[in-house]
């Protein structure tokens, strides 16, 4: 009984182990090559970082659609000389936004790093999407096994290689306008409390902690969105950033100093912002970040060249 | 905590598994009832109050009605009047909170409205804050059989409500079902027994093709079924008819797949639980069809509602007056239609509360009962047509009607409403609608067509497998005694196929399981 078992035993360990090793090669397939649609990466503008010069980016912006539609590098570094890469995901998850950092880190040493905490709330955070993404940080099969759906058989004789650029620094450029009807005093008391999901705070912690590890000063933010964003979820923010002692800036208490006019600013009636309402809000978190934290102005730096270059591809493109 | 979720299967399951072996065979039922309300408390803590009230009621009243049978200083005809008032108070008791909780509403309007059509003012309020229970449609059936079978003396009463409140709570049933009977679960249940290694391999191999149906199949298509369901309007002909098709493989997948799951974590603790599957797509009639689709909801209706029915006082009065009137088929027609009609209703009601449910149970009615009044005339058409019913061509032609009924059934299923149903079954017979289909624009959705692709080739597995076990291969015997490299290439190939292909993660939202929902 007992060898018939210790039998079963080895072939069940024997069968795991030719499993694990198939995970592996897997994973190998699957792995983008490149951080491009074509390469594998589901969002190329949310990695474009990985292709700038080393220790370029002095500020990072993670987050979620709010962030990379309502705030502009370009706009940034136009006016300040501020070098900034915006890192937004649709429905980020918060502990996506911990995976990003990781790969902020392996390449940049922001000084300043910007979240956006509507993904706290509005993200998939629930247990199993979390276990899911961590599941997928270690073996990267279960991250990407999408790309079963690009996977090319002469893929896999490429090394990684980053080529992907965004002109715009990850920011999601929307020109058109919807106004937004709704009530235009959404942050007023409710008097409804909201909490932030255990698994979405215990992913802002390794957050916290990955910023001071590295020397990042940490800023949370909001960026104006009258559609899902409330008093209550404000106050729950608050009172994390007071606990950790990290400042905190909600944009949504202060729509009037940052000049946003809602029947114009916004793309889709009040959740998004557009290109007019993301160069007000960039223009208003400038001089915040330039009072606060003195990052260096890089205009006329040749190490910046690229941002020069940018910058006016930018402005053709887009011209105030 | 759902059933294909890493939570269930990883954890909740694995250490279940590890505590059940650790203890001694004799309390090894105990690990099941508290890994059971765990998981209940878990899923539906505040309205476990519900589910206690149905142990109760059950394990008295089965105790009350052996009491009252064993009373011999009592003439016969009072024990069994006692016995069987028992029984109706509990049966009505178990019942009465079923109806309450998911028919209260539903009823009440229903019963403002034709109020309000005398002029009288509405007496039900809408309840706003009930909710059902996590599995209240599934336990309450079980308790009735429980009851039922011990008031005929089938099994006899449990003396332990603790065992009673296992049988109704274990958690591979609680969810989705399959609808157990004390008779035929009990002693695995309470056995204590831990399968071979091979019983272990099997119920893991099952689990795993529970996963693929749920992962590959149903959570794939329930993008394109939302999309087209839910923008009916948008779409007409080919491809409403195509979204009611994808909604049958989605909903076969997903229920089928959620049962694997149910019998292979049954397996792994050593209970045998009834199949609730067999080939449903190889009827040749509606009523086969369910005689193959959840069959212990089949089975329960049929020997709790049908039979009694059937064999009641007045189905033999109605008999007898057929046999005046009538020839001796019709004759014999009559009670079954009578019973037929009751166990289609509850098929209907069983799965919600509104209209469309009971149109869906009705819907059944009235194609099994032209089937059976228009089965002397088929016969005698074949005959004059020459037509072998045995022929392949004549089975094949079965085969596609049922689907087509079937699949129809399934698009009142899922339609929002009747008119919505109605408005889309005309779309269909309205014809064209097929440019979604063929220029693509159907597959932008979140849907493309490589999600067509993983879910078309599953669904092909899924049928291969069925084709297999209806022609007697037991699969997962069969593949065991394969040699070693093709066993296990057939089970990696599973696995892999599970991880690279299953729509979880970010690019997907994962969806609770459909019948969880009833």
């Amino acid at each position: 009984m007992k060898k018939t078992w210790l039998k079963s035993g080895t072939r069940a360990a024997a069968f795991l182990c030719v499993f694990a090793l198939l995970l592996a090669l897997s994973s190998w397939a699957l792995e983008p090559r490149d951080n491009t649609a074509a390469g594998g990466t589901a969002r190329p503008e949310t990695c474009g970082f990985r292709t700038l010069g080393r220790n370029t980016v002095d500020i990072a912006v993670i987050g979620n659609s709010n962030v990379f539609n309502g705030f502009s590098p370009m706009e940034l570094w136009g006016k300040y000389g501020f070098s900034s890469y915006v890192s937004g995901e649709p429905w980020q998850q918060a502990e996506s936004a911990v995976i990003l950092l990781k790969q902020y880190f392996e390449t940049q040493s922001p000084k300043l790093v910007i979240l956006e905490t509507d993904e706290v709330f509005t993200g998939n955070n629930s247990r199993a999407a979390v276990l899911a993404t961590k599941a997928g940080e270690y073996v990267p099969v279960f991250r990407y096994h999408n790309n079963w759906k690009k996977f090319r058989l002469s893929s896999l004789a490429k090394r990684p290689h980053y080529s992907y650029h965004s002109v715009a620094m990850g920011e999601f450029i929307q020109t058109t306008a919807r106004e937004y009807s709704g009530p235009a005093d959404y942050m007023s008391a409710s008097g409804k409390s909201e909490e932030i999901p255990q698994e979405a705070l215990d992913s802002l912690d390794v957050f916290v902690q990955l910023c001071r590890d590295h020397g990042a000063q940490l800023l949370l933010l909001n960026v104006p969105c009258a559609t899902s964003w409330t008093d209550g979820r404000h106050a729950a923010v608050q009172a994390y950033a007071d606990r950790q002692g990290i400042p905190y800036l909600d944009l949504n208490l202060c729509t009037k100093k940052v000049g946003l006019d809602w029947s114009a600013d916004t793309a889709d009636g009040g959740t998004h912002l557009n290109l007019k309402g993301a160069e007000k809000v960039t223009d208003y978190l400038g001089q915040y970040i330039e009072e606060h934290y003195h990052p260096k102005d890089h205009r006329g730096d040749s190490a910046y060249a690229l941002w020069q270059e940018d910058e006016q591809t930018f402005q053709s493109n887009y011209p105030a | 905590m759902s059933y294909a979720s890493f939570e269930y299967l990883g954890v909740f399951l694995t250490v279940s598994l590890l505590v059940y072996a650790l203890i001694p065979q004799k309390r090894r039922w105990l690990v099941l009832l508290s890994a059971s309300c765990f998981f209940y408390v878990l899923n539906s803590w505040r309205l476990s109050v519900f589910l206690l009230a149905a142990v109760l009621i059950s394990w008295s009243a089965a105790l009350g009605i052996e009491r009252a049978g064993a009373a011999e200083e009592t003439p016969k005809a009072v024990r069994r009047r006692r016995r069987r008032a028992v029984l109706a108070a509990a049966v009505a008791a178990d019942l009465a909170i079923l109806v309450f909780l998911k028919y209260y509403n539903f009823l009440g309007g229903a019963g403002d409205s034709l109020l309000g059509l005398a002029g009288l003012p509405p007496l039900f309020p809408q309840l706003d804050w009930l909710k059902l229970p996590l599995g209240i449609s599934f336990y309450t059936l079980e308790a009735v059989s429980y009851l039922a079978d011990v008031y005929l003396e089938r099994c006899p009463a449990e003396r332990n409500p603790a065992k009673l409140a296992l049988f109704l709570l274990f958690f591979p049933t609680v969810v989705e079902g399959p609808v157990a009977r004390w008779g035929s679960t009990s002693e695995t249940l309470f056995a204590g027994r831990m399968p071979d290694f091979r019983g272990c391999a099997f119920a893991a191999q099952r689990i795993c093709w529970g996963m693929m149906k749920k992962l590959i199949i149903a959570d794939r298509a329930d993008i394109l079924v939302n999309e087209i369901f839910n923008h009916h309007s948008q779409y007409s002909g080919l491809t409403v008819a195509f979204g009611a098709v994808l909604y049958t493989v989605q909903i076969y997948a997903d229920f089928s797949g959620m049962i694997d799951v149910s019998l292979g974590s049954a397996e792994l603790f050593g209970v045998r639980l009834p199949e609730n599957f067999r080939q449903p797509f190889f009827s040749r009639t509606v009523t086969e069809f369910w005689r193959r689709w959840h069959i212990t909801l089949g089975a329960w209706l049929r020997d709790y509602v049908f039979f009694p029915l059937s064999l009641s006082h007045r189905s033999m009065k109605l008999r007898k007056w057929g046999k005046r009137r009538l020839n001796p088929y019709y004759a014999t027609l009559l009670p079954t239609a009578r019973a037929m009609f009751f166990v289609w209703l509850a098929i209907g009601v069983w799965h919600g509360s509104g209209w469309k449910y009971i149109a869906y149970g009705l819907y059944y009615f009235v194609i099994s009962l032209a089937g059976l009044l228009l089965e002397p005339l088929s016969a005698r058409l074949c005959r004059l047509l020459r037509i072998d019913r045995t022929s392949r061509p004549y089975r094949a032609f079965q085969l596609a009607r049922t689907l087509v009924f079937v699949c129809c059934g399934m698009m009142l299923f899922r339609a929002d409403s009747l008119p919505v149903f109605w408005q889309m079954l005309r779309s269909v017979f309205a014809g064209g609608g097929a440019a979604p289909l063929l220029d693509g624009s159907l597959f932008t959705h979140g849907f493309d067509r490589h999600d067509l692709l993983a879910t078309a080739a599953g669904t092909l597995a899924m049928l291969l497998a069925d084709v297999l076990q209806e022609r007697g291969v037991h699969l997962r015997t069969g593949i065991a005694a394969k040699p070693l490299p093709l066993r296990w290439g057939v089970y990696l190939a599973l696995l892999l196929g599970l991880v690279i292909f299953g729509a979880y993660g970010g690019a997907y939202t994962a969806t609770d399981p459909i019948y969880a929902g009833f």
